[in-house]
Parts: structure tokens; sequence; C-alpha cells
């Protein structure tokens, strides 16, 4: 299996199960949503220090939804 | 009728109460409630001494009005150490070339950096040692005059010899590393949000700045909440734009290659990057929520490592190794590419780069469990032909009394890009050549554990562990790279989450005015912001966290005692008998601190003070002294500073006076191995810390009367150690302030003050290589006595939401200085203070 048909696989089996659903969520059903820790990024300075290191050791950058500049990283 | 009423209203009143908690929506797009700040330390290790940093970060968001939200964020990283150059195999590695001068041959490496080959010539000849080149042309040497020796005539065989003899094979490589001095990177970045009704706008920008690296960005984005209340889009674009130039003298192994007109430009480039991004968050159940994301990155310019280099057999030939020998050629005419060394360039990657990356990150809640899973996917790919998967899973375990723990796991695994290889065997037609392990084949395994604790009075602390391992030998489906890239590395990181508008607290100065008792506190005296251990809170269990910066800066002529020293007497006598060529021009230091204190009871404080430092100085040549270059004009020191330890308490304490006694402890955490490019130490008043430990007592009494308060502080510091690593020490010092303040209005005061300070010049002597050629190199220039006047204003918000803040502002004027030695003039002192107590 190729790179990408893996990559294919891998989201659609993250995405696929959820379908369907969603339809009924009330706004007072939403007190779990509202968990800090149910946030896309809880804790966004750490996940920014993590982001740095894989940054400047990898050679992957994007597709978070974040961005920023900066980094010679030797 | 009557029922179902009441409970569409119950419903209705529920539904707004849950509405009215922050980040209730699909996505968090309700404007935040309250100001909030974050302090974060992050220390990261590679292993075998490769790469280490030091990051420090703060952030401050403050909700400006009911729609608008401002957020500053601030963030500095130190780094050094080992980062690997380039790369051959070992079999290619250690020949037998000649001890100069003897008959003795020893192993040696013919590739090598350009340190401290310079030069067609010195690159050339440097290869003439080895056994393998003496073969190749000794008959042709022997029988044939320099003057009269020819690149067809035979010169070229002993560079076809050396080279033919680096035989490459199957077995390991390995990495030649240099070593990376201390730098630091700083950012500072701005945002701003803004919430409509359905949509919010967010826009941020911000700069970075490194000695070698200058980076401007700004981004924007529209997160839009469609009608059915479940779905949010995002629509982002960022533009980033660098300026890269290369520092000298390192990365490059030693000096940059120049022999008179052959000389490489200095490297002054730029790279401009466009970044688009999607995104599709949806909430799916009660428990569950799902975000998309597609992103685009389009970069130009300069994409290349400055620093690494690459190993490239055939580039130049043994026939243009010999006309470069006979000078007959220079780099420029026999290859495109930066000659760094024997058969080592500098690398070059294309000039374009477009990334995609497509992720989904889910969230899902275990009501039973009370805990979160996330679980992120993203998958990667780009024009350079790398593609890499990254898998990421968190759990948020909830304990009781607010302990969250997390353990972490990311595995991450890419492709090499089209133009890297370990190094190369024959040149490549695009002339595109890398071998940064980072563009090459590996995996990478991180796990991590994270503990949160968030306190009721409205802060959190947080610290946490990562390991990650980056091997060949993970890539997913196997084909990585041998062994030799591989290391692992830890992450440290410590937090505080800080609520700046604890509505909930039981104290502070608002609340013991509302209580009517302590009702002098609501104006406690504030002392100038330039004085340490000037406040006490005198409430059992008050909590205080301030962040206190300091600007200082010498500059202009150089003095001796009182009076001015012209540059001739400097030379003469700066710098003992050995003579001074350069001095300092101007020296700044910047010190961040951030104070925590504690009040475990109403007469005793504790205080810890970590603190940042930033020193510069900028050096100049003396009028008539002999030339000397060896100093560069700018040297730059980062990093953590000593730490200080305190114990406040109070002697007395009636309505109108105040006398405490302080007990301080400053712990040697800062650095007094602070070097230059060359690795010459640098001088004492350049290193980040004292190397020893050293006590600081202080007694302060203040006063007040009306809208008048005033005060006196004596304080002193004693180095508790003969000497410290380097065989020296601080000369102890005592200073004595006295002020007076004004309240103006109820939140405004201004404050005169007037200082004297006493500092014993060092004693000992660094035995360390250091440089002999300014007065700042030598210990009897440092200390004297020191007259300043301090203006100050103070401004503390007595009640509101943000009771317990105050900002605090001094600037201390100096008026008089009687030095050790030679010393550089004094310019002034700036400290600007902020403190929240709760």
């Amino acid at each position: 299996m190729n790179s990408r048909t893996l990559a294919a696989v891998i989201l659609l089996c993250l995405v696929l199960p959820l379908q369907g659903c969603g339809i009924t969520v009330k706004p007072w059903q939403r007190g779990n949503l509202a968990k800090r820790e149910m946030a896309i990024s809880p804790d966004p300075p750490l996940r920014e220090l993590r982001e740095q290191v894989y940054l400047s050791r990898e050679a992957t950058d994007g597709g978070k939804g974040g961005s920023a500049g900066g980094c010679g990283c030797n | 009728m009557a029922v179902t009423d009441r409970i569409n209203n119950a419903l209705a009143v529920l539904t707004s109460a849950a509405l009215s908690l922050p980040g209730l929506s699909a996505k968090a797009a309700l404007p935040a409630s309250n100001a909030s700040a974050n302090f974060l330390f992050g220390d990261y290790r590679e292993s075998d001494d490769r790469m280490k940093a030091q990051v420090f970060h703060a952030d401050v968001l403050f909700p400006m009005r009911e729609r608008v939200d401002f957020t500053f964020k601030a963030n500095e990283d130190v780094y050094s150490g080992a980062t690997p150059l380039f790369s051959v195999p070992n079999a290619m590695r250690d020949k037998p070339k000649r001890i100069l001068g003897t008959n003795i041959y020893e192993p040696a490496d013919v590739v090598v950096s350009a340190s401290p080959v310079v030069g067609t010539f010195e690159v050339t000849t440097s290869m003439h040692g080895f056994k393998s080149f003496e073969d190749g042309v000794f008959d042709y040497i022997l029988n044939t005059p320099p003057a009269l020796q020819t690149v067809e005539g035979g010169l070229a065989a002993g560079y076809t010899e050396v080279i033919d003899e680096m035989v490459p094979d199957e077995g390991d490589i390995s990495q030649t590393f240099v070593d990376h001095p201390q730098e630091a990177r700083k950012e500072g970045v701005l945002g701003l949000n803004y919430y409509f009704d359905d949509v919010t706008l967010a826009v941020s920008g911000g700069v970075s700045d490194e000695p070698d690296y200058k980076s401007s960005f700004g981004s924007t984005n529209v997160s839009w909440e469609l009608g059915d209340d479940l779905t949010t889009l995002n629509f982002g674009y960022g533009l980033t734009s660098n300026e890269i130039s290369r520092v000298e003298s390192h990365g490059s192994g030693g000096d940059h290659v120049h022999a008179g007109d052959e000389d490489y430009q200095d490297l002054d480039e730029d790279s401009t990057y466009h970044s688009f991004n999607f995104g599709l968050s949806r909430v799916l159940t009660k428990n569950t929520l799902l975000q998309l994301n597609a992103s685009y990155t389009h970069q130009r310019g300069y994409l290349t490592n400055p620093y690494k280099l690459v190993y490239v057999r055939g580039e130049i030939t043994p026939d243009e190794y010999a006309a470069l020998n006979l000078q007959q050629a220079i780099f420029q005419d026999v290859t495109d590419l930066e000659v760094a060394g024997v058969e080592l360039f500098r690398e070059v990657r294309p000039d374009r780069r477009n990334r995609y990356a497509v992720s989904t990150q889910l969230r899902h809640y275990f009501p039973a469990l009370d805990s979160s899973l996330h679980l992120d996917y993203r998958y990667y790919w780009d024009n350079w032909n790398i593609d890499s998967h990254t898998l990421e899973t968190s759990w948020y375990q909830e304990l009781s009394r607010g302990v969250t723990v997390t353990p972490y796991v990311r595995y991450y695994s890419q492709s090499e890009a089209y133009f890297y290889a370990p190094y190369f065997l024959a040149p490549r037609s695009d002339g595109y050549y890398s071998s940064d392990y980072r563009l090459s084949a590996f995996g990478a395994l991180s796990t991590g554990l994270n503990l949160r604790k968030e306190f009721d009075r409205g802060f959190a602390l947080q610290a946490g562990i990562d390991y990650r391992t980056q091997k060949g030998s993970l890539k997913l489906g196997g084909g990585g790279i041998g062994d030799y890239a591989d290391f692992h590395s830890y992450l440290l990181h410590a937090s505080l989450e800080l609520d700046l508008e604890s509505r909930f607290s039981s104290s502070g100065y608002s609340a013991a005015g509302h209580h009517g008792h302590h009702v002098k506190a609501s104006h406690p005296v504030q002392p100038p912001a330039g004085l340490m251990f000037g406040q006490m809170m005198n409430r059992a269990g008050d909590l205080m966290v301030g962040y206190q910066y300091m600007y200082g800066r010498l500059d202009g002529d150089m003095y001796r005692g009182t009076r001015k020293a012209n540059d001739r007497e400097v030379i003469d006598q700066g710098c003992r008998n050995l003579g001074c060529t350069n001095t300092s021009r101007q020296m700044e230091m910047h010190m961040n601190m951030l104070h925590l204190m504690y009040a475990p009871t109403d007469w005793l404080n504790l205080a810890v003070m970590p603190t940042l430092i930033n020193k510069k100085m900028r050096m100049r040549s003396l009028e008539g002294a002999p030339d000397n270059d060896s100093h560069s004009n700018r040297h730059d020191s980062d990093g953590i500073g000593d730490t200080l330890l305190a114990a406040l308490t109070q002697l007395y304490d009636s309505p109108g006076h105040h006398l405490h006694l302080g007990l301080g402890l400053s712990a040697p955490t800062g650095s007094i191995n602070s070097k230059l490019y060359d690795s010459e130490l640098q001088g004492y008043g350049m290193q980040l810390g004292s190397g020893t430990w050293d006590f600081i007592p202080s007694l302060t009494y203040t006063g007040q009367a009306s809208r008048w308060s005033w005060g006196a502080q004596i304080r002193g510091t004693k180095r508790l150690e003969d000497e410290n690593g380097q065989h020296y020490r601080f000369g102890d010092e005592w200073q004595v302030s006295t002020w007076g303040g004004f309240r103006i209005s109820p939140w405004l005061s201004a404050s005169v003050r007037g200082i004297f300070t006493d500092r014993g010049e060092i004693h000992g002597e660094t035995d360390r290589h250091n440089s002999q050629s300014t007065p700042v190199d030598f210990p009897e220039n440092y200390g004297g006595q020191f007259w300043d006047l301090g203006l100050g204003v103070n401004l503390a918000v007595p009640d509101g939401a943000f009771s317990g803040h105050g900002l605090k502002l001094e600037w201390l004027e100096p008026i008089r200085q009687d030095n050790n030695g030679y010393q550089l003039d004094r310019e002034g002192t700036l400290y600007a203070s902020w403190s929240y107590h709760f």
C-alpha cells in the first residue's frame, strides 16, 4: 500500500464512522463539550512548544489551522 | 399550558446560562470573559551534547470590550550545542597523512570543512600531505620544478589518487558536527479577535529575530458558525517574510572560505511564505467534536540551510583541483556550488516549495471516566517528494482536587526529499543537494506525561516531560536511512496559568477595603519600581505574581574614578602592561524577572524570582592602538540569570509606619561560561550570573500620612563563596535608598528616590582562555561607588475587575560615579513592573 492510499484509509476510518450523528445536540446538552479538555487545543502554549520541536526536527508543517513564523532552526 | 410554559422558561434559563459559559459553542467563538496570562518554561535537550534549548514564553489575553479580545505573546529561545555539518562513510575517513617535516604518517580525514583551510591554494594543498597524493605525483614533482608543473603534465594524478582512495562502502556513515555558539531568538506577536454574531475575525502579526534569521508574519482567520449551531467553518491566510544571513565563524566550522577576489559574498537572502487554511469543525454528539483541516503553503526564495554542507564527488575533478592549485582557475570557474572545504560544498535546495496537509482532530468525552480522548491524524506532502504521517493521541484524565493527568503519544514518519542523500558520489544534473538529516527518511516516536493542578484561587500549575526518539528504522514500512543520524531528546516544561480577574478572591486590596477593616490597605505604600524587597503582603494566604523588566545602559566615554579618560590613557593603563587595543563603546542589559510571592502568615512572605537576561556589548578600537580585529564589533549573551529566593519578615507595623527585614539568597543559576564565537570567554560583566551563592539581606522602612509616603532601605550582597567555577568572585555590594512619594489620585502616585551604591572589585581572575585586549577583560576594572536619582510613577488599581493590579515605572539617572579602574560612562536604568496581588 503506498503512502497516499494509507493516508486516505486512515482519514476515512477516522471520519466515516462519525457520519450521521450530530443532528440532535441541543445547546443545553453541550456541557461536556465546553470542558477545557474538550477544546481542539486546550493548552496552546504547550502545543506551540511541542510544535516548535517538531518543526525544527522534521520536514512537515501545516494542517493544524495555526500559523506562525520565524525559525532558523539549526 | 402553564406547565409547558414553565418548562420552556426553565429550558430557556438553562440554555442561556449554559451559553454564557465560555467555550460552549462548537468552537470557542465566544469572547473570553476574563483577562488571563500564561507563563511557560521549556527545557529541550538532545542526546550526545547535540542541540539544547531553553524556551521562555509569556502571553496575556485582555477582553477589551464586549466583542473584542486583545492578545500579546512574547517568546525567547536560547539555544546552543553541536549540530551535524555533513556526513560521509566511515570507510572514506582516516587516510595516512604525513606529519609536516617528518616521515611519519598519521590517519587524517581528506574531507574537511573550511577551517583552517581558506582559498583555492589551501584547499588543494591540504590534500598534498596524504600518502596517496605523494604516491601519485612523487616522480613528477621530483623531476619537475614547481614553475614548470602543469595540470596535464601530471599534477592532477595526485588528486585522482587521493579521491580514488576514498572508497565508499556499504558500512557505517558518520556525521561531522560543529559547535553552535549560544544564540537567542526573540519573538513578539500581537493579536486581536473580533466577535460578530456568527463570525469571529482573528488578526495577528509579529516578528521573530535571530542573529541570522529575521521573520515578520501576519495572519487573518475567519470562523463562521453556521445556522445549525453545530458546524463552524474556518478560513485562514498567513503571510511570512524572512531575511536570512549567515553568522560568520559558526556552522562552517571556522572561518569561511575567502582568498582575495575569490571571496564569496556574505549571505543576504530572503523568502516568502503564503499559507492558506480551511477548516470545518462539527459537534457530532453531546460528547464528540470533530475538526477537519486542509492547508496549503507556498514558499519561495532562499529555502536552503545556510550552514549545512554536502560531500559531492566529481563536482571538482582532479584536473580542476590541479588548475586551482596552480592558480589557473578560481572556485567560480570550476563549480556553481559554493566551496566550503575539500570535496565539500554548501547545500542547495530548490527555491520553490509547495506544501499540502490534511488532518482530522477528534475529541471525545467519556462521562463515566471523566476523561477526554484526543486523536489527531495528519497527512502531509510536498513537491520535494516528502510525504509524512503524524498520529497523535492524548488522554485527559481528570482526578479529584482539580488535578488532570495527561499521557501523550505521537508517531511520525516521513520519506526523503528527492535531492537528499547522506553523501553524493556524482554531481546531480539539477544542482540540488542536501544531506540535512531532516530531509531524510525516518520515523520518530514521542511520549509524554503532563500533570496539571487547578487551584480555586484562579490559577493553575502544570509540569510535564516528553521523550522523543528519532530513528531511520522507525520509518513507516521501513526503508529509512541508517542509524547514523539517530538521536533522542527530552523536553521538560512547567507553566503557570493565571486568571487576572479572580472575582472570587477572598483577599487582595479591594476585598480588604470592602470588609471595612484594614482600610489603609486599599492605599498601601507603593515603593518605587526599582526597589527590591520593598513591599510586603500582610494577609495570610495572599499570593502575588509579578513581572519586572529592567533596562540598563552604559554608553559614551571611558571613565577612571570620577573623570574622563582619553584613549591614550586607556591603551597604556586599562589592560595592565599589555596595552589595550579595543574598548567597549556601549553596553546594554535587559533583565526579565518573574516574581512569585506567597504569604503563609501575616508577618512572613516567601518569594522566588527567576530571571532571564540579555546583555549586548558593542566594541570600538582605541584611537592610536595597533590594529586588532580579533574582537568582533558586537557581543551578546542570553539566558537564565541567577535566581533569587527571599523571606520577608515584618518587624513593626502601625497605621503610619512599617518596618521589615528581608533575607535573600541568590542561587547561581546564571551561566559564567558565556563565550565569544571564537570560544574565548566573554568579559566578567557580560556573564549572566555571579557563579556564587550570594546572601542578600535588606531592611526596609516605609511610612505614610494622608497622601504622602516615604521610606528608606539598606540592602547588601555578600558573596558566600571564595570563588566561583572560574576562580573569581564578584565584589560585595551595599546600597542605600531613600524616597518620598505623593498620591496624586486614588490610583496614581509619583516618587523621587536617591540611591547610593558601593560595589566591590572582583577578587581573583578567570584562568580560562579569554581576551586580554580590552578593559572589561580585567577584574580591576569593575566596581566603584555610584550615586543615582530615581523618578517614578506608580499605578494601582484599587477596585473593579482589575483590582490588585499594579504598574510601576522608574528611571534612574546617574548623578555621579567613582569607579575602579577604567569603565564606561553610565547612561541610566529603567525599571518597569507589573504585579497582581490576589
